[in-house]
């Protein structure tokens, strides 16, 4: 008994002394590295940036096939797509341009691009105050970041209007942020989109493509000069892609989708080998009547019968004695798809961007031979020279046949265009109000310096 | 009739005993002390071993009666009077006159009950001495239920215990508040959880449980131990008992005591068996399809559709129009099935016992299917004491192995939305009915399935030395140690085949995570007694670490389904987690108890804390309180005034406690791995905004109590009265989401107030030889209220909160009613602005939340039968099926409520006229109303908890006693809610179910 004694005794000596610090210090949880390293080593700075293409990837207005992507909401939005799917408060509304300020949808949609902005944000603030990477490294992660953030915002500026801007992360000024008018988002996007291809490299970082250069930043920053009518400027950018050694334009209709092209100026490449894009599922019925989304019978209207992209880019299902057209721009199904990435910048673009900087020129001439590059591929012959309105209407029409479910951009035309409007003859619930959609009411509700809500909502 | 035969028999065995008790009396009655032999027996006929027998004058000769209840005592004087006495008994003294053989029966003391000690986690009390609030229930309470859960047991029988069970689906969590909730956060509300001296985790689950499991995919921690092991549960309410759990002691302490083996008695065993079964407690009456089809069709004629769109299969024609299908007795009708069997062994000499026991319990779903739910349960407990009695030692180990199967997503919702003429689900040749794809089938999810093992380990070991005279050591240390494995299956079966989805796109989730956590307390304990004062003092030190793994693998691509289960076969398999993360916890706490003249009592306790949840700055915080009681009852005024009065005691506490609820390492400004990969790279991403300063929440909390005995205490009543005020509240504060996130960690300047009248009446109206009836009632009023929230206009919980109103309030609209000119659904407009818009115009406030509950228990007994029922009861609000139901007239199958629809012919109509959804203003007005004053309503009920018949077979040399039981669970409810059951916890999930349990139980 003696030893025992002397055992809870000392036993108990320590632990009753022994309450200091040390006894509750902790080390790292395994998963997680402090924010100052994460910049301080190339390899783990870069996985932070591969978090933002991931996210862009998974769950982004980029994200084709996705019920939360430009790419269909737009479609169904506008004029392209017809919507099959059924739900109360999301989809469905937004495609019957019957959105609500709590429109589910809308809110993730705002959720996760404000949550990419942080993303880049913290990027851009670790690359600017890394003291042990490369000047270079330090440049070219920056760069990507302001790109990202700025294809971001440019999104939400053509949604929204007029938004809250933040290159901040303090989140106290970030919870009261008041809405930054819409010509100076562009104005801002345009300077920041300028350090960006400042600061980018032509070189691609993979040859596959799937890391933006400074190309891909040009392009985008020429929809920033179209969109504030900077024509002479989007043509120099837009020319400045076209005449890159880096890039041809792509002659074989099938290849369009192809990861390899080298028209491809920036793709988003499958988490898995083998996964498919999500536009080659999203799309796909089979056997019944559709599960999602399908071609609109106004844009098919738009088709000549002969035009290539009518057999090669959709396919038709009947079920019950029923037609439809499904976009099939990508075709290969999960675990079966070795060729196909999402596309989001391809040089066609720049063709268009460049014809629309011309005709506002008035270089008509020089314009068309862009316009009629896509209709020549799928088919149809070459247009001899157009005046004026008709110009833009086939320029707005080819567009959107070239470009239908992709990235939203038919929308964006027809906005820029201001010719939204004309959605009413198909789209009996549209309204001039619904250029915009409605702040999320939550956010709202949050931050009451984000008032008012968008007018009509 | 058989007198005839038993005649001789008689006679002769009185003659034999007659000359037998002669000759001994010849024997003795020349020496000058007797043998004395007997039975010692309980009202209820059964042996009391331990009961004390001394000599009358001589305490120093006595002795005890054995497990049997048979005693011999030698060397009694044959005039002696012999004391039988035993703790809850009353005393007896009987005059020996001579006789060899006294067989006595004790009588229960009810008096005596208060000589009961109460767990109090570091100490124990008795109920008397009491300075804090404590309720318990024991181990006869408890295994009157047919529950794999003892929380279930504890239902309506604890006063300002207020349990909810998440779901009907075996295996997942409760909702349990202790005296209200304090917290603003969500999942700050938990209590702490010690079994046998050691903290468990408060949640079980995993982050995959949370796809099926309610609250977050809690899973309760008690599901690892049997109910029928637990010797009591002891839950502390006020700051006396909980200030000395510190930091964690804010949202109350659940201790959980396992039985024990009995010291000196034989080896005994017991088996008990039980079989049982479960049905949902109520279905709702959903309309047929008639009616249903009626409600589509004129829903398009409001729409002005006339061609049903092709994917309208229910009225285009596709599918069968005269079908039916009751889809709650097909998807939820199902008898779940309930089996239970256990084993132990008990015994000991007086200085070691020990107690093992091992059960087995299998539970299936009201889903069918297959689905079921298993426990394996070993337990062992050995208990020792040194022949000198300074050095004891309990040990006690649990080991649990759960293992459960399930439908990943509960279809109680698809069962009430489903159209009624929806197809049949399966085929003639039993596969999966697709309906030539037009059918989502709600069986086809069956193919994914959930399903968890889970195993847990549990030992405690208590050391006790007395060093000096009344001054002990102690060393309390455990060990607690789960593994639980999850695995979550998304098969292509999953999914209508038009989606053209093969295995290569099937999923499994397979996630491995394992909690260990040791815990060392060494003690030192002084009780010092002189003249009327009494001593009690109590320091000691706690260190505990807590080591999680997680480790989540995700596999995408399969050959086939069939290999699903098996990652290896996976095409794509990646880590999707693979994290360790600590938590450690340091404490110094003391008590020091001061009684005179064991009337005046008064209780100080402390604790002093270090948690690693918490930043640098910030680790360290005391906490405290002080309890007193005056026993009035024996102060010499009240004696000689009220005699009618047994016992009185006012008692009151004040202090400081807190909660530490928040996960470990928020304090870290840290980017975290993520399995997700681009270009065949790792990603990271920010993990939180940073904000390293929060710091503990602070709970303060006092009482007062009154509590009164009448007519020697057969009477019982308490009362008891509390104010908890929790502040610095610690919580993720709602952001606007263009700050990157969803919300921020940090203290927030509010405070949260829980006040509450609580009343317990127990009596024994009916006592005689042969018949006792028990019954006591408990009734709660819990209020809960935001006291003070600075700047809470500008902050982001403007409309969530109003102060002075609780914080489980929501916001609604007013609903008016329908207007007679549009028939359309009418709510006020308050800002009279043109339009209904949040959050201008949702401006009712309602309560979602208890107003009172509580229960009445009685015990009916009576020679071998005994009978018991459990009323429980509660008074609240709640959300009800209007919140649920989707737009009438949509694809969706409605109650038939939803038939009184307005017209002008129905003015008195409670629903607008239908929309086949095509209107989207009556969706927007349906939106509304499953927000406003329609959807919140009264969801009062009275349910039979519990009823339990049971019968004692006498006893024979062999076996000790065979008891034979009918139990009943949920038997029967009255309520006038709007919805499949008021006792919820979140809508749309399946709620407790109805049991009946037949049961048997061998002692030998």
């Amino acid at each position: 008994m003696n030893k025992l004694k002397i055992y809870f005794l000392s036993l108990l000596g320590v632990l009753l002394i022994a309450s200091c610090e040390k006894l509750v210090e902790v080390d790292y949880p395994t998963n997680q590295i402090g924010t100052e390293q994460v910049f301080e080593d190339l390899q783990t700075a870069h996985a932070a940036l591969v978090g933002l293409y991931a996210g862009l990837r998974d769950q982004s207005l980029i994200t084709g096939g996705s019920y939360y992507g430009a790419g269909v909401l737009l479609g169904a939005y506008a004029d392209d797509l017809d919507c099959y799917y059924y739900d109360q408060n999301g989809v469905v509304d937004i495609s019957n341009n019957l959105q609500q300020k709590t429109n589910s949808n809308i809110e993730t949609i705002w959720n996760t691009a404000y949550q990419q902005v942080y993303y880049a944000n913290s990027i851009i603030y670790g690359a600017e105050h890394s003291t042990t990477l490369a000047e270079s490294d330090r440049n070219h992660i920056k760069g990507e970041a302001l790109f990202v953030r700025s294809l971001i915002y440019l999104y939400l500026q053509q949604l929204f209007g007029d938004i809250p801007y933040t290159a901040s992360l303090d989140y106290e000024y970030n919870s009261k942020l008041s809405k930054t008018s819409a010509a100076a988002v562009l104005e801002q996007l345009k300077a920041d989109l300028e350090e960006a291809t400042s600061l980018m490299t032509d070189d691609y970082r993979d040859t596959e493509r799937i890391y933006p250069n400074r190309k891909a930043a040009q392009l985008l920053l020429a929809r920033v000069y179209i969109l504030r009518q900077e024509w002479p400027l989007a043509e120099q950018a837009a020319k400045s892609i076209l005449q890159s050694p880096l890039y041809q334009f792509q002659p074989d209709l099938d290849e369009v989708f192809h990861s390899s092209g080298t028209h491809i100026l920036w793709q988003l490449q499958p988490q898995n080998s083998g996964d498919a894009v999500p536009d080659a599922s999203f799309y796909y019925f089979t056997g019944s009547t559709p599960n999602s989304f399908v071609v609109s019978q106004d844009l098919l209207h738009t088709f000549a019968e002969n035009d290539l992209r009518k057999t090669h880019w959709m396919a038709l299902e009947t079920f019950e004695g029923q037609e439809w057209y499904r976009p099939c721009k990508y075709k290969n199904l999960p675990g079966d798809n070795t060729n196909e990435y999402a596309v989001v910048f391809r040089l066609e673009e720049v063709y268009f961007i460049m014809a629309e900087a011309l005709a506002r020129q008035n270089r008509l001439d020089e314009a068309l031979p862009y316009l009629n590059a896509t209709r020549q591929r799928a088919g149809l012959t070459a247009l001899a020279s157009l005046t004026g309105e008709a110009f833009n209407s086939e320029l707005l029409a080819e567009k959107r046949r070239e470009f239908f479910a992709e990235s939203g951009l038919r929308f964006f035309d027809l906005k820029r265009w201001g010719r939204l409007n004309d959605l009413s003859a198909v789209k009996p619930n549209w309204q001039d109000y619904k250029q915009f959609w409605p702040l999320p009411q939550k956010e709202l509700l949050l931050n009451t310096n984000l008032s008012p809500q968008n007018t009509g909502y | 009739m058989q007198k005839d035969k038993t005649c001789p028999l008689k006679l002769f065995r009185l003659l034999f005993l007659r000359s037998l008790i002669a000759l001994l009396f010849v024997t003795h009655a020349n020496a000058q002390t007797i043998t004395v032999t007997g039975w010692v027996s309980d009202p209820q006929n059964q042996p009391l071993p331990s009961v004390t027998i001394i000599i009358k004058g001589t305490p120093s000769s006595g002795t005890t009666t054995g497990a049997d209840g048979r005693y011999t005592l030698k060397g009694a004087p044959p005039n002696a009077v012999l004391s039988f006495s035993f703790i809850g008994f009353k005393t007896q003294e009987i005059p020996v006159n001579g006789q060899q053989q006294i067989d006595v029966q004790l009588q229960e003391d009810v008096k005596a009950l208060s000589e009961v000690t109460v767990n109090a986690g570091y100490y124990a009390v008795k109920e008397r001495e009491r300075t804090g609030s404590i309720a318990k229930i024991t181990a006869k309470e408890i295994e009157d239920q047919p529950v794999s859960n003892v929380l279930s047991s504890v239902q309506g029988r604890m006063a300002g215990v207020s349990i909810t069970q998440n779901s009907g689906v075996p295996g997942g969590g409760y909702n349990i508040q202790i005296r209200g909730i304090n917290s603003l956060r969500a999942d700050g509300n938990y209590p702490m959880y010690i079994v046998d001296g050691v903290p468990v985790s408060a949640n079980a689950g995993s982050v995959l449980s949370g796809i099926t499991f309610p609250s977050n995919g809690e899973i309760n921690p008690l599901n690892a131990i049997n109910p029928n092991d637990i010797e009591s549960i002891e839950i502390l309410k006020d700051a006396d008992a909980t200030a000395i759990y510190g930091s964690r002691g804010a949202n109350g302490v659940i201790l959980v005591t396992t039985k024990k083996g009995k010291a000196a008695g034989k080896t005994a065993f017991s088996v008990n068996s039980s079989y049982g079964i479960s049905r949902v407690t109520n279905r709702m009456e959903m309309m047929n399809t008639q009616q249903y089809l009626d409600m589509r069709r004129q829903g398009y004629t409001n729409d002005r559709i006339t061609k049903y769109p092709s994917k309208a299969y229910d009225v285009n024609g596709v599918w069968s129009q005269d079908r039916y299908t009751n889809w709650q007795d097909e998807l939820i009708g199902h008898t779940a099935e309930n089996k239970t069997i256990q084993l132990s062994i008990s015994g000991g000499s007086p200085q070691t016992s020990f107690l093992i026991s091992g059960s087995h319990n299998e539970q299936t779903t009201v889903f069918g299917n297959g689905f079921r739910y298993k426990t394996d349960n070993l337990s062992a407990s050995l208990n020792h004491r040194s022949a000198d009695n300074k050095f004891t030692l309990d040990a006690t180990g649990l080991f649990s192995d759960q293992s459960n199967n399930l439908v990943q997503t509960d279809i109680t919702k698809q069962s009430l939305l489903l159209s009624p003429n929806a197809p049949a689900l399966y085929n003639a040749n039993g596969s999966l009915n697709w309906e030539n794809n037009t059918f989502t089938n709600p069986v086809a999810a069956y193919n994914g399935t959930y399903s968890y093992g889970s195993k847990t380990f549990n030992i405690n070991l208590n050391l006790r030395y007395e060093l000096l005279p009344s001054l002990y050591i102690k060393l309390n240390g455990g060990i607690s140690y789960q593994a639980f494995e999850d695995l979550l299956l998304y098969p292509s079966t999953m999914y209508n085949p038009s989606y053209g989805i093969t295995p290569s796109s099937s999923t499994a989730y397979k996630s491995q995570n394992q909690r260990y956590s040791y815990l060392l307390e060494p003690q030192l304990n002084y009780k010092y007694r002189a003249g009327d004062h009494e001593i009690d003092l109590l320091a000691g030190s706690t260190y505990q670490r807590t080591k999680n793994t997680e480790m989540r693998v995700l596999g995408s691509g399969f050959e086939s389904n069939a290999l699903i289960t098996n990652l290896s076969a996976a095409n794509n398999v990646w880590v999707d987690s693979d994290v360790l993360t600590q938590y450690k916890y340091a404490a110094l706490f003391g008590r020091i108890n001061y009684q005179y003249k064991n009337r005046y009592i008064i209780n100080f306790t402390g604790r002093r804390d270090g948690s690693s949840r918490f930043g640098p700055d910030n680790r360290f915080a005391s906490f405290g309180a002080i309890g007193a009681a005056w026993l009035f009852s024996e102060e010499s005024f009240v004696k000689e005034r009220w005699s009618f009065l047994s016992s009185g005691k006012l008692r009151g506490s004040y202090g400081l406690t807190g909660s530490d609820l928040i996960g470990d390492y928020q304090y870290l400004d840290t980017y975290t791995v993520s399995s997700t990969s681009y270009g065949g790279s790792t990603s990271l991403y920010p993990s939180r905004l940073y904000n390293p300063s929060f710091s503990w929440e602070k709970t303060t909390k006092l009482e007062a109590a009154l509590e009164l005995g009448f007519l020697n205490n057969r009477v019982m009543f308490n009362a008891a009265w509390y104010r908890n005020r929790s502040g610095n509240q610690l919580v993720g504060i709602p952001l606007p989401r263009t700050t990157g996130f969803i919300s921020i960690q940090a203290n927030l300047p509010a405070t949260v107030e829980n006040t509450g009248l609580e009343f317990e009446l127990s009596a024994v109206p009916v006592k005689t030889e042969k018949f006792q009836w028990n019954s006591s009632l408990n009734i709660s009023f819990p209020k809960n209220k935001l006291v003070s929230f600075p700047g809470l206009e500008g902050s982001t919980y403007a409309n969530q909160y109003v102060v002075g109103h609780p914080t489980s309030i929501v916001k609604i609209y007013n609903y008016e009613g329908i207007d007679p000119n549009t028939g359309l659904y009418r709510f006020t407009d308050y800002n009279n602005d043109g339009n209904i818009t949040s959050p201008e115009d949702n401006q009712v406030i309602k309560n979602i939340g208890v107003k009172y509950f509580g229960g009445w228990n009685n015990r009916l007994a009576y020679k071998n039968l005994e009978f018991s029922f459990l009323f429980q009861f509660v008074s609240q609000n709640q959300w009800n099926y209007n919140s649920l139901t989707p737009t009438p007239g949509t694809k969706y199958n409605q109650p038939v409520e939803v038939l009184n629809v307005w017209s002008e012919a129905n003015p008195g109509g409670q629903y607008m006229p239908y929309s086949s959804g095509a209107n989207s203003q009556k969706g927007l007005l349906h939106g509304y109303l499953m927000n406003s004053t329609r959807a919140v309503s009264d969801a009062s009920y009275i349910r039979l908890k519990n009823v339990q018949f049971s019968y004692r077979l006498p006893v024979n040399q062999y076996i000790q006693n065979i008891r034979v039981y009918v139990q009943g669970q949920n038997l029967w409810t009255i309520t006038n809610y709007f919805g499949i059951d008021p006792e919820f916890v979140t809508i749309g999930f399946l709620p407790p179910l109805k049991t009946w349990s037949f049961g048997l139980q061998l002692n030998f």
